[in-house]
């Protein structure tokens, strides 16, 4: 059953302009971070590693959240339309697998956003003047972005959920991976969801930031955790208003 | 007129716009007191320049979306309920595009002063030794207020051609980008071409870190009012040109 849900998903989504965002916003940073490295070689000496500082920057601390953001507010979207609740509840479709596969289509989303990112990432090392492909680890850190922010899509899915505004939770994301940045600058950013997509990334720094790795799994854990629950008990026992 | 003006309030009610737009502007004081909490002495004297600095670097990361979230959430009591039909037989068409505009405007006038109250009270806070400049108040005001302005006027515009809001919210988080990067561009007519490039174009302070003592001073640089006066003329292109599509739009 949940297959199908995941089919049917993907069949809402069909026609949407929501892969031009995903394929053209991630561009800005890979090649102004390129820029960036152009302009500063005098002290960024690093090569693969300096330029990772420059286009993990800005993209993973204010917009890999919103990006995420949109594609979890968009495939709720629909649901929000006209009497599309309604329909969604009458199904003879369990709940669970109701947002378990608005859940797998989000996630797989932001693998391949991270995917993506390493292309355009290898496009610019090149385009800059580096040989070879970048090192491992970065795709390694990239991939352990998307593991930092599946706190983040499942607490993204509710909030898209429970607001009928497609608007409101993008702008939540943008808040909440602000104040990300500030907690995990803090040291604090076990401990909010939007940080640990952040610190997952090792976001403008060319050495390994996360040293607990068992604190980066049971935070992300929890948090994906308790969010999936919360998404599944509301979509359970809340009456839903069409 | 009025009548309609009190009819877009009432369509704002329970909408939480005014919360979001809040929540916006205490991230913003968040940021800033965290921004000089522990900063050395030295600079914080010198806080006026430092948050005519700051400040507009983060309303580059945070108003383009905020703004889109603003116009989508004005406009979409029309497009979502697909009243437009109904409204444009009982109020002029293109006064309905004014006042979402109006409506928007007098959120950032709101959004805008607070962020003068909040550079006030990090004064007091902080006690900077440096007496506040008024004019530099002024260029604050003119330079945040104008680009957002400028800003609010394409997303209503986006909102209202675009059933589906994806773009235009797609468009906000395009512009936060842009306008963050538009700060390392180099003058020039490139960054006077982006809209949300003007945030940084019509900074007045300048500031030069030096690597070795890793102090940052800030200094004055003259106002832009080559740029300003462009950004006012796109702005009056941009409401004759948005109100235009919005006369022809079939609803």
């Amino acid at each position: 059953m949940l297959w199908k849900c995941i089919r049917m998903e993907q069949e809402k989504l069909r026609h949407s302009h929501l892969w031009l965002a995903f394929l053209v916003i991630p561009v800005i940073p890979a090649f102004m971070g390129g820029g960036n490295y152009l302009q500063n070689q005098g002290v960024l000496k690093a090569e693969w590693y300096s330029l990772w500082t420059q286009c993990s920057l800005f993209y993973s601390s204010f917009f890999y959240g919103p990006l995420i953001a949109l594609y979890c507010a968009y495939i709720w979207r629909v649901e929000h339309l006209e009497h599309n609740w309604n329909r969604l509840m009458t199904m003879p479709v369990p709940v669970e697998d109701v947002f378990l596969s608005k859940l797998c289509l989000a996630l797989g989303c932001t693998v391949f956003l991270q995917l993506w990112m390493w292309v355009l990432f290898t496009i610019t090392g090149r385009v800059v003047g580096l040989d070879g492909i970048p090192p491992l680890e970065i795709l390694l850190w990239l991939l352990r972005g998307s593991v930092g922010g599946m706190g983040i899509v499942a607490l993204q899915l509710v909030l898209s959920m429970m607001i009928r505004s497609f608007a409101v939770p993008i702008a939540l994301a943008l808040l909440g991976s602000v104040l990300g940045l500030m907690l995990s600058n803090g040291g604090m950013g076990l401990f909010w969801p939007y940080s640990l997509m952040t610190m997952g990334m090792n976001a403008s720094r060319s050495e390994n930031v996360v040293k607990n790795m068992a604190g980066f799994g049971i935070s992300v854990s929890l948090f994906f955790l308790l969010f999936t629950a919360a998404g599944i008990r509301y979509l359970k026992k809340k009456d839903i208003a069409s | 007129m009025v009548r309609e003006w009190k009819v877009e309030w009432m369509k704002t009610r329970y909408r939480g716009i005014g919360w979001i737009v809040l929540a916006f502007f205490g991230l913003i004081v968040l940021w800033s007191f965290w921004a000089l909490h522990d900063i050395p002495r030295s600079q914080a004297e010198d806080g006026f320049r430092m948050l005519f600095m700051q400040i507009p670097l983060m309303d580059t990361i945070l108003m383009p979306t905020m703004i889109a979230m603003l116009a989508s959430r004005l406009c979409d009591a029309e497009v979502k309920g697909s009243t437009l039909k109904l409204l444009c037989t009982l109020e002029k068409k293109g006064r309905l595009f004014d006042l979402k505009l109006l409506t928007g405007a007098c959120y950032l006038t709101l959004f805008t002063a607070g962020q003068v109250g909040l550079i006030l009270a990090e004064s007091a806070f902080h006690s900077f030794v440096r007496p506040l400049e008024p004019v530099q108040l002024l260029y604050f005001v003119l330079q945040i207020y104008t680009v957002s302005l400028g800003i609010l006027l394409l997303q209503v515009i986006l909102s209202f051609h675009f059933e589906n809001q994806i773009l235009p919210l797609a468009a906000g988080i395009l512009g936060s980008f842009v306008g963050l990067f538009s700060w390392y561009f180099s003058d020039g007519m490139l960054k006077k071409c982006v809209l949300w490039g003007y945030y940084s174009e019509l900074c007045f302070i300048i500031m030069d870190w030096d690597p070795e003592t890793r102090i940052v001073t800030y200094y004055d640089a003259p106002f832009d009012w080559l740029a300003f006066g462009i950004l006012l003329a796109v702005l009056a292109a941009g409401y004759g040109a948005g109100r235009w599509l919005f006369l022809k739009k079939e609803v």
